[in-house]
């Protein structure tokens, strides 16, 4: 078989896992719109978080912070999410609409379809970020503070980005 | 026939329970932190504070039909530290614990779409109201 023939198979399987994970989530969310409402007393609230921008500075020094951690997961991790960036980097800011965020803070505007499947590779799934989560949540708040910061402050590009959406960071609030 | 509250019955209920929030000569605040609330609501705090944000003084209208709706929060444009939020707690300017509650991401009775809490960045909450059952 050829590589491109190769090529074309690996292209045709991840945009069908793209498929299917979106099918997946309107599951969800239709399986959520027949849950029993919320215990009286008990309202489901709805919160935002919106970190920093980041920039190329910052990227540089997340890098070097990763090159310095201890931890050979949290490195390697750290490196991973920077590709990730700046793969995002190299695509055009979407040109969609957006809609109100949920918190009623900012607007929240969805990637192109081009876009998603350029970065697809870079960015993790949802269950890859709560796992990184909890590997950086071992980082001391103290001791490591500036590695701290800088490992949540791209996981919160991670999940903007897996969610299909530009991240919306305070200064564009 | 279940036992029920007669909607005034629920209004001054519902009250009390927000008004509460307003002890104190200033503004009650919203804590968000890490990790799981503590065992009792009247424990003391537990994981990292993230962030604060803090109530209107008073922080909520007055009820109706057993709905009181909090009135502008104001978000925290500087968080403390960064993690993942797990639970938030409601205290009066005093410090004194009102209620707590899980936070999560697509989850939680407060409803991150983002959970990642970042320094220096913003954490805001939408409207919220608490309710009373008949």
């Amino acid at each position: 078989m050829s590589t491109s023939s190769s090529d074309d198979k690996v292209k045709e399987l991840r945009e069908l896992q793209r498929k299917q994970r979106k099918a997946l989530e309107q599951t969800n969310r239709e399986l959520a719109s027949l849950q029993p409402p919320p215990k009286p007393g008990m309202k489901t609230w709805v919160g935002g978080s919106f970190a920093p921008p980041l920039d190329t500075d910052k990227l540089t020094r997340y890098r070097e912070l990763a090159d310095a951690a201890v931890s050979s997961q949290v490195r390697e991790v750290l490196h991973k999410l920077c590709d990730m960036v700046e793969k995002f980097w190299e695509t055009p800011s979407s040109s969609l609409s957006g809609v109100a965020h949920p918190s009623g803070r900012g607007l929240v505007v969805k990637l192109e379809d081009d876009e998603i499947k350029r970065i697809w590779d870079y960015v993790p799934y949802d269950k890859e970020n709560k796992m990184y989560a909890e590997l950086f949540d071992t980082i001391d708040a103290k001791t490591d503070k500036e590695l701290r910061d800088a490992a949540f402050h791209l996981l919160w590009f991670a999940v903007e980005l897996e969610k299909d959406r530009e991240p919306l960071t305070n200064d564009m609030l | 026939m279940a036992y029920r509250l007669a909607t005034d019955t629920r209004n001054k209920s519902c009250d009390a329970i927000v008004d509460d929030i307003d002890a104190g000569a200033g503004a009650g605040t919203i804590a968000i932190r890490t990790g799981a609330q503590p065992t009792n609501v009247g424990d003391a705090d537990t994981g990292t504070l993230l962030g604060t944000l803090t109530f209107s003084d008073p922080a909520f209208g007055a009820a109706s039909t057993g709905v009181a709706t909090a009135s502008a929060i104001t978000s925290d444009t500087s968080a403390d530290a960064s993690g993942t939020a797990g639970h938030f707690r409601i205290k009066d300017s005093d410090a004194n614990i009102h209620s707590d509650g899980t936070c999560g991401q697509g989850s939680g009775d407060l409803d991150f779409d983002n959970n990642v809490i970042v320094a220096g960045g913003t954490i805001a909450i939408s409207s919220l109201t608490v309710t009373v059952p008949i």
